[in-house]
């Protein structure tokens, strides 16, 4: 029984991780729609929430997908949550595109996003000319 | 300084002892230490599992705080909340096992911050902590801090191997802490999913270097490193190990864009599982530890347990140790008191310490110095007893040197003419003196038991002949008395025994002198010598009894009576006289010779006194008579009314030599049985007899036989009786057996004898008295002079040579203590002048005062012939005159000299016994010679019964001679060869010839023997130390050792006559 615990355990962990690296691996390639699936499967199967992350990003860029700008704004939301400083400067890009732009709750995420060291807010400040 | 004795036997005794116990309170503190040792690192290896516990949960903690912070509070609240409770619990135990062991003592640091935990955990909650304060600034160095309280724990020396695991634990619990942060910080990273900066980064590289370290080939138990190895190498492991290093690799590879593809879940999950693994490694490690503690505590407890009992052992052993070195000290001590005492006791001033060498060379000195004391004591003791015995028999003689005086001038006087009131005087010094000579003998004779003087001799004898003389002895005075005296002789007695017939006699004698004295006229003695059923069949028990029907013994007195001076009554004493040293000598005698003197008394009516003894029996020597005479018929004369136990014994007598016993009561009687033939003999009591009735059996042609009491000797003269015999009373077996014999023979009523007494016989010699005391020179010459001989007087032994050289003469009388040249002396130069002068030898007779056991053999041994005792007794000079004078002696107022010498010294011993036991050996009877008899009543079968005998000196000769009639043998004596040849004729029986007699030729001896005396046998007496050769023996009949042996000689002579006849 001991010795049966640990397998159990692990099993799940190697299938899960292998989905989520091959997702990340045709993200990066620019399979977008491989990866959009893989996503969800890493996400609903094993429960890999950084996912999220990416299915959101690919909801706000309409990558693999039509642009989405509400269910990129749940899915980032909930990785922001999570602790995701990268997500806070995406989340915020949703706030200045959407219809009505709330700039003052994306320049506290660009704010929160830069200082955790997220590169992509002071991009996106720039690109929106919001002094950080 | 040197130590003493006592010191070093503590010393030697105590050492081993008390190095044992050094040993063993050594091993004893050893095995303690070690054991509290191993104890306290037990105790401290749990405390390490406590922390251990504490830090593993703490981390957990962090991590779960890591991924908190990370996600603002939104994440994980609920698992970090239950994770909370659960380190609170650790915490609480921990605390709980803190206060549990206060000899634990914990870094300030570790409690610090520990209490400010909850301070910390609100702040996190409050999200007002950052990550890096929370994690590295708090958690970190608490869970640090808690790592080096296990690392001080668990470092040890106690054995290589526990150090090893005990550094395999803390290595895996700092991989376990190493991986914690990888796990917590690599969460927060993954989780914030933005580049790491260059900072995290070498943080991270930082701690997957002390992650991956867990070295533990170095362990040396080899079960351990495999448990250990099938742990982290088994595939799962392997599997974990792998998919981490891969999550690694991944998250370097996205370290550019912080893409990472490695979700942070994932990530903290991975590590969890390498941390339980390690955590399993770690726990093998520990139940190793703790397995190795536990066998190195038993271990230590055993030997504990065993040096404890050999320190408890050596303790006893000390405690032993001590007791005895004590006891030892204190004998010493007690030693040393005694030998201060016995130093102080011997007036020797000395300081006993035996705990230096030089005291215990004191003591011993002291010890040598006392033994050679005590045997100086005993040999002083020794010499005082020898004194004594000197001094005994200086008294001895100096008493009775003046009382020979007394007795014998008493003796003198009472032959001279006296008035009727002197002769009454004279008398009472008589009995006077004999009671004071009786007592002096009596206190000596005690005295010599009493110093063990006395031994008992072991020779041989003859019983019949010995007691019956020793019976003999009380006869007249018991006649004196008118007191019959009855002596019964088992006839069976008759073969030789061996004993000491002297002290055996002396009982009787002192049993029979109280029996006279203490039995009144009229009264009976009865004697009785009795072979009785001996518990030995080898050996022959004789009974001896004396009886009286004297006053007798009250049984108050009869216990003491054995006691020395312890007479019945004091007033017995006065009455009866005597010193009552008597039965206690007796009683002493019996009891030596292995018998016990008893008795049996009634007051009034008599005392019986008896014992028995034990004897070697010689084989057949002598002939039993036993239904020898069956033809004789005795007719015994008795009266009604009157009986006397003598007649008993008489018929006893007859009925073992199977002689018909006839009774008759008148002379008419008597008449008849001769006339008819049908008695042979007749026996008479003189008591029952009247002097007619005497008169008439006397004329009766039969032996007519008279027992008579000596003091009616007169009476019987008086009668004139035509009587063969007189028979004195008591009758015993050789009085009986005399009797009896006659009356074989033919009666010759004519050849009736006067009477011969001892005041008749004479001798015609010469004697020469060497004396130098002038009573006793009279004494003697007195006595001797009324013998008949003529006496020449020495001073001195010098004298008495120098006369023996100038005169002749018949017999020498010396006297042993003498001034000038004492009797030895004078003897020896007398007997080396006849051997230097070739002269014939005369006797030389002893005369001492000193009466003391030896001094005949003595005397004899130094060349005496004869020894006599002072006072003289009349009785035993003449039994020595007879034996060297026989043919010297006369009867006075007989015209010619009879031949008849024996008979008449015979007669004078019956009638005066002497005191003297053992001269008496000759027939107590009055009769013809029997060879006379014999001869006279078969003159035609006139066998040969002539002895002749040639000895190489004249006294042997005479001697041998002597005592070849004395046995009642014809005997003649040649002085050389031819006169032995001249005298060989057909009468001749044995010849006996001495081997170194002079110019003797056996052949030619021979050759005369067989021309003359054909029927006569050659006997050859030789030295023992001479050998006789083959030829020699072929020549002679017998061959005998020339020892003058009564029985050896009795049994040849007996040997061939009877051949002869």
């Amino acid at each position: 029984m001991k010795r049966a615990l640990p397998i159990l355990l692990i099993l799940p962990l190697l299938l899960f991780g292998s989905t989520f690296s091959d997702a990340m691996r045709a993200y990066k390639s620019g399979n977008y729609k491989d990866a959009k699936a893989l996503f969800e499967e890493a996400y609903e199967e094993d429960g890999a929430e950084q996912a999220q992350f990416f299915l959101g990003l690919m909801y706000l860029k309409g990558l693999g997908v039509e642009r989405n700008l509400p269910k990129a704004k749940q899915l980032l939301n909930k990785v922001v949550e999570m602790g995701n400083a990268r997500a806070k400067c995406y989340l915020a890009e949703v706030y200045l595109n959407q219809k009505r732009p709330d700039r003052q709750a994306a320049l506290k995420l660009l704010k929160e996003g830069s200082k955790a060291g997220a590169g992509e807010c002071v991009e996106i400040a720039a690109a929106h000319k919001l002094p950080l | 300084m040197s130590i003493g004795i006592r010191s070093k036997l503590k010393l030697i005794s105590l050492l081993p002892i008390l190095l044992l116990l050094g040993f063993a309170s050594y091993f004893l503190y050893q095995s303690a230490t070690s054991y509290t040792n191993v104890q306290s690192f037990d105790q401290k290896v749990q405390y390490s599992a406590v922390v251990n516990d504490l830090a593993t949960q703490l981390a957990k903690e962090r991590g779960m705080t890591a991924i908190y912070i990370a996600s603002h509070g939104k994440r994980v609240k609920e698992s970090l909340h239950a994770q909370r409770g659960l380190v609170d619990k650790k915490i609480a135990a921990f605390m709980h096992y803190l206060s549990s062991h206060p000899d634990i003592q914990t870094k300030k640091i570790v409690r610090m911050l520990l209490g400010i935990i909850n301070q910390k955990r609100q702040k996190i909650d409050s999200l007002e902590l950052s990550f890096d304060k929370a994690f590295f600034n708090y958690y970190t160095v608490l869970i640090k801090s808690l790592l080096d309280e296990i690392d001080s724990a668990t470092s040890t020396t106690l054995s290589n191997e526990l150090t090893n695991e005990a550094k395999l634990y803390t290595t895996f619990a700092r991989a376990k802490e190493a991986s914690g942060i990888e796990r917590g910080f690599m969460a927060y990273i993954l989780t914030r999913y933005t580049k790491m900066s260059d900072d995290e980064l070498k943080k991270w590289i930082h701690y997957i270097g002390q992650a991956d370290t867990y070295e533990y080939s170095f362990v040396g138990d080899m079960e351990l490193k495999r448990k250990i190895q099938t742990i982290l190498e088994s595939e799962d492991a392997k599997e974990v190990f792998d998919e981490l290093s891969n999550a690694r690799i991944e998250i370097l590879h996205s370290i550019n864009d912080g893409y990472y593809t490695i979700d942070p879940t994932l990530w903290f999950n991975l590590n969890t599982e390498k941390i339980s693994i390690l955590g399993n490694a770690q726990n093998v490690v520990y139940t190793s530890m703790r397995a190795k503690t536990a066998q190195t505590l038993q271990e230590q407890m055993y030997i504990a347990v065993a040096s404890a009992a050999l320190w408890i052992i050596a303790l006893i052993l000390a405690i032993i140790g001590m007791i005895v070195s004590r006891e030892i000290t204190q004998n010493i001590k007690n030693l040393e008191t005694i030998l201060r005492n016995v130093a102080e006791s011997t007036n020797q001033k000395m300081e006993i310490n035996l705990d230096t060498p030089e005291g215990t060379a004191k003591a011993y000195a002291l010890l040598q110095a006392i033994i050679d004391e005590t045997r100086k004591e005993q040999q002083r003791a020794e010499e005082a007893s020898e004194a004594k015995s000197l001094f005994l028999a200086n008294m001895s003689h100096e008493i009775r040197t003046p009382l020979n005086g007394i007795v014998g001038f008493t003796e003198l006087l009472k032959n001279t003419e006296l008035k009727g009131e002197q002769k009454e005087f004279v008398s009472i010094i008589e009995k006077s003196s004999e009671n004071l000579l009786e007592i002096i003998n009596n206190i000596l004779d005690l005295s010599k038991i009493e110093s063990n003087k006395v031994e008992i001799e072991n020779i041989v004898f003859n019983p019949i002949e010995e007691f019956e003389s020793a019976v003999e002895i009380y006869a007249v005075k018991a006649a004196e008395k008118h007191v019959n005296l009855a002596c019964f002789i088992d006839p069976r007695l008759s073969q030789p025994i061996k004993g000491d017939p002297t002290k055996i006699k002396e009982i009787l004698i002192n049993l029979m002198s109280n029996a006279v004295k203490f039995t009144n006229q009229g009264g009976a003695i009865n004697v009785e010598v009795r072979k009785v059923h001996a518990s030995d069949p080898e050996k022959c028990a004789i009974s001896f009894s004396v009886e009286d029907t004297g006053i007798g013994i009250s049984p108050d007195k009869k216990a003491h009576i054995f006691e020395a001076f312890s007479q019945a009554d004091t007033s017995v004493t006065r009455k009866f006289g005597g010193t009552g040293l008597g039965l206690t000598i007796s009683a002493r005698y019996a009891e030596l010779m292995g018998g016990r003197l008893e008795l049996e008394s009634e007051l009034g009516k008599g005392t019986k006194f008896y014992f028995t003894l034990e004897f070697e029996e010689l084989p057949q020597m002598n002939e039993d008579l036993h239904d020898r005479f069956a033809n004789v018929n005795l007719a015994f004369f008795t009266k009604a009314g009157t009986t006397k136990k003598q007649d008993d014994y008489i018929k006893e007598y007859l009925d073992y030599f199977g002689a018909h016993f006839i009774p008759f009561t008148s002379p008419e009687d008597l008449v008849k049985l001769a006339t008819e033939k049908k008695a042979q003999a007749a026996l008479i009591d003189a008591d029952y007899a009247s002097d007619n009735d005497l008169r008439k059996m006397g004329k009766t042609p039969l032996h007519c036989n008279v027992i008579i009491k000596s003091t009616q000797q007169k009476r019987i003269e008086a009668l004139r009786l035509h009587c063969e015999k007189i028979v004195y009373e008591p009758v015993n077996v050789t009085k009986m057996v005399s009797i009896l014999k006659a009356a074989t023979s033919e009666v010759v009523k004519e050849a009736h004898r006067p009477l011969l007494d001892i005041d008749h016989i004479g001798f015609k010699a010469r004697a020469l008295v060497a004396e130098d005391n002038t009573i006793n020179q009279k004494l003697i010459k007195r006595t001797l002079e009324d013998l008949g001989l003529s006496v020449e007087l020495a001073d001195n032994g010098l004298e008495a040579f120098e006369k023996r050289r100038n005169e002749d003469f018949d017999i020498i009388f010396m006297d042993i203590s003498m001034p000038v040249m004492d009797g030895v002396e004078a003897t020896h130069e007398i007997l080396d002048y006849e051997e230097d002068e070739n002269v014939p030898h005369i006797p030389i007779v002893a005369l001492t005062a000193n009466a003391l056991k030896g001094d005949r053999e003595r005397f004899l041994a130094e060349g005496l012939d004869e020894y006599t005792t002072k006072p003289l007794i009349r009785e035993e000079i003449i039994a020595i005159l007879k034996k060297f004078l026989g043919d010297k002696m006369y009867t006075k107022g007989e015209a010619a000299a009879k031949p008849a010498q024996k008979a008449a010294a015979s007669a004078s011993k019956a009638k005066v016994p002497s005191a003297e036991a053992g001269t008496s050996t000759e027939e107590p009877v009055i009769s013809f010679d029997t060879e006379v008899a014999v001869a006279e009543t078969k003159p035609e079968e006139k066998r040969p019964d002539k002895i002749l005998v040639l000895k190489k000196s004249p006294l042997e000769g005479k001697i041998f001679t002597n005592l070849l009639r004395e046995l009642g043998y014809k005997v003649d004596l040649a002085l050389s060869p031819k006169e032995l040849g001249d005298k060989l004729d057909e009468e001749t029986a044995i010849v006996f010839i001495d081997k170194e007699a002079e110019d003797v030729s056996l052949e030619a001896l021979r050759q005369e023997i067989e021309s003359d005396a054909p029927q006569a046998a050659l006997v050859l007496m030789t030295d023992p130390a001479t050998e006789v050769s083959d030829e020699e023996r072929k020549l002679c009949d017998e061959v005998i050792i020339n020892l003058v042996n009564r029985d050896l000689i009795r049994l040849i002579v007996e040997k061939f006559m009877k051949k002869e006849g």
